[in-house]
């Protein structure tokens, strides 16, 4: 019997990782104790199997302007936004003050804020960090579209409006199933004509009834935020109040009231 | 920011995407960790050592900062994940993926955070035991029991071998371990 040999010994001498001597006598201890090879069965994947598996995720890495990096590392002599092209080396440095910025926020203390607040925060913090980059690439193509909603709609328990996939003005891109405290939290990504990302965010809030759409600004975005139905919406983006109270009229009237 | 750290990102910078996507299993909050990593290992540059491994210094950077992220955001804690996802996390240009490699990608992204990221960097990054210790700043004992618990995970799916004859498995076994060592 070979129980004194632990898990950790079986997995290196799976992975070829034992000194010889050691090797040698766990395989020829395998001719004569099946619950060796028992134990060695249990642990044993084909490893080798795994790195070409993973070769897939190579594919589709987000574009990068490594060439401009440098700038990103010092502070800019003028406003890189300035330039009319928000490069990643430019997101960067933006990344980097929002960071600091976010991190601040997180470290206040929320529990006295109410709930439907801190969902609202929550969303407009995430949104933060969207560039144009982030959303340019993302093709929503009808069969990924309803498979996105599908997905959606199972995790809310609720049906996704088709019409929510082409807001007029605005390119859907991505419906994504977020959390905000434990509940299923639906977030809508769309690209506005300039380029900018534009989310539409919304989960069941008991409790809820209806209420007029209020407009602000919240960390430098605008937000439209309502109830309707059971349901707590926001909608948020770098975008013009006007423009995003339109898309908030026409999410809502896809709603049933 | 020296020029080697910035060359050396250049290099690694699939793999730091593909490292991302394995922790995060969202496209999203891939590129949101990328980002953030370069933010940080561009302002740290003057911290990494001439001489010792530039990757396991960037991955390192990544597992802070997504476990930072972690703790804080509670709405990219709770992202869930279904064999679905795929679609989104690998190539739409290539739709004839090999199914077996899918189906081995979704066993092992379908593992825990924590037995998926030792997993991945022993057997995708092919970093040792000690090493990988070291990037996710753990003890060795919990990389091996990390990997113990993911290959009992990992035997009853796809990868696993134990379903037919477990002598012939296990010489299976002994015969690609021996190729290694």
């Amino acid at each position: 019997m070979n129980s004194h040999l632990s898990d950790a010994h079986l997995i290196r001498f799976l992975d070829g990782r034992l000194p010889a001597d050691e090797h040698a006598a766990i395989e020829a201890a395998l001719a004569t104790d099946p619950a060796l090879a028992d134990r060695l069965a249990a642990l044993h994947v084909d490893t080798t199997a795994i790195g070409p598996a993973f070769e897939t995720l190579l594919d589709n890495a987000p574009e990068v302007d490594f060439a401009s990096m440098e700038h990103a590392a010092d502070p800019p002599r003028e406003s890189t936004l300035g330039r009319g092209r928000l490069s990643l080396a430019a997101s960067l440095v933006v990344a980097a003050v929002l960071g600091a910025l976010l991190a601040s926020v997180w470290q206040e203390p929320r529990q006295d804020t109410p709930r439907d607040e801190r969902w609202h925060a929550d969303v407009v913090t995430y949104h933060k960090l969207y560039v144009p980059e982030t959303v340019a690439p993302l093709e929503a193509s009808v069969r990924s579209l309803n498979s996105q909603f599908e997905r959606v709609a199972n995790a809310l328990s609720l049906d996704i409006p088709e019409a929510l996939g082409r807001l007029a003005d605005v390119e859907f891109k991505r419906a994504q199933v977020l959390g905000f405290e434990g509940t299923p939290l639906a977030h809508l990504t769309y690209q506005s004509a300039a380029g900018k990302p534009i989310a539409l965010c919304f989960l069941k809030l008991p409790g809820a009834g209806t209420s007029v759409p209020v407009t602000s600004r919240q960390r430098g975005l605008a937000a439209v935020t309502w109830e309707q139905a059971g349901l707590g919406f926001i909608i948020v983006g770098d975008v013009d109040a006007k423009t995003l109270e339109a898309l908030a009229k026409a999410a809502s009237e896809a709603f049933p009231t | 920011m020296t020029e080697s750290v910035r060359t050396e990102l250049v290099s690694a910078r699939l793999r730091l995407w593909r490292f991302c996507l394995s922790l995060t299993r969202n496209r999203a909050s891939a590129e949101d960790l990328m980002q953030s990593t370069c933010v940080r290992i561009l302002e740290r540059a003057h911290q990494f050592r001439r001489g010792t491994r530039f990757d396991s210094w960037m991955f390192r950077i990544a597992q802070t900062v997504w476990l930072n992220e972690v703790r804080r955001d509670q709405l990219r804690a709770e992202q869930s994940f279904s064999g679905g996802d795929l679609d989104e996390l690998t190539s739409p240009t290539d739709p004839e993926r090999d199914a077996a490699g899918r189906d081995v990608l979704n066993a092992v992204l379908s593992l825990p955070e924590a037995q998926r990221v030792t997993i991945l960097l022993v057997y995708v990054e092919g970093f040792s035991y000690a090493e990988t210790a070291e990037i996710l700043d753990i003890p060795l004992g919990t990389v091996m029991s990390r990997i113990g618990a993911g290959r009992r995970s990992l035997a009853r799916g796809p990868l696993g071998e134990s379903n037919g004859d477990t002598t012939a498995s296990i010489a299976s076994a002994v015969e690609r371990g021996a190729a290694l060592s």
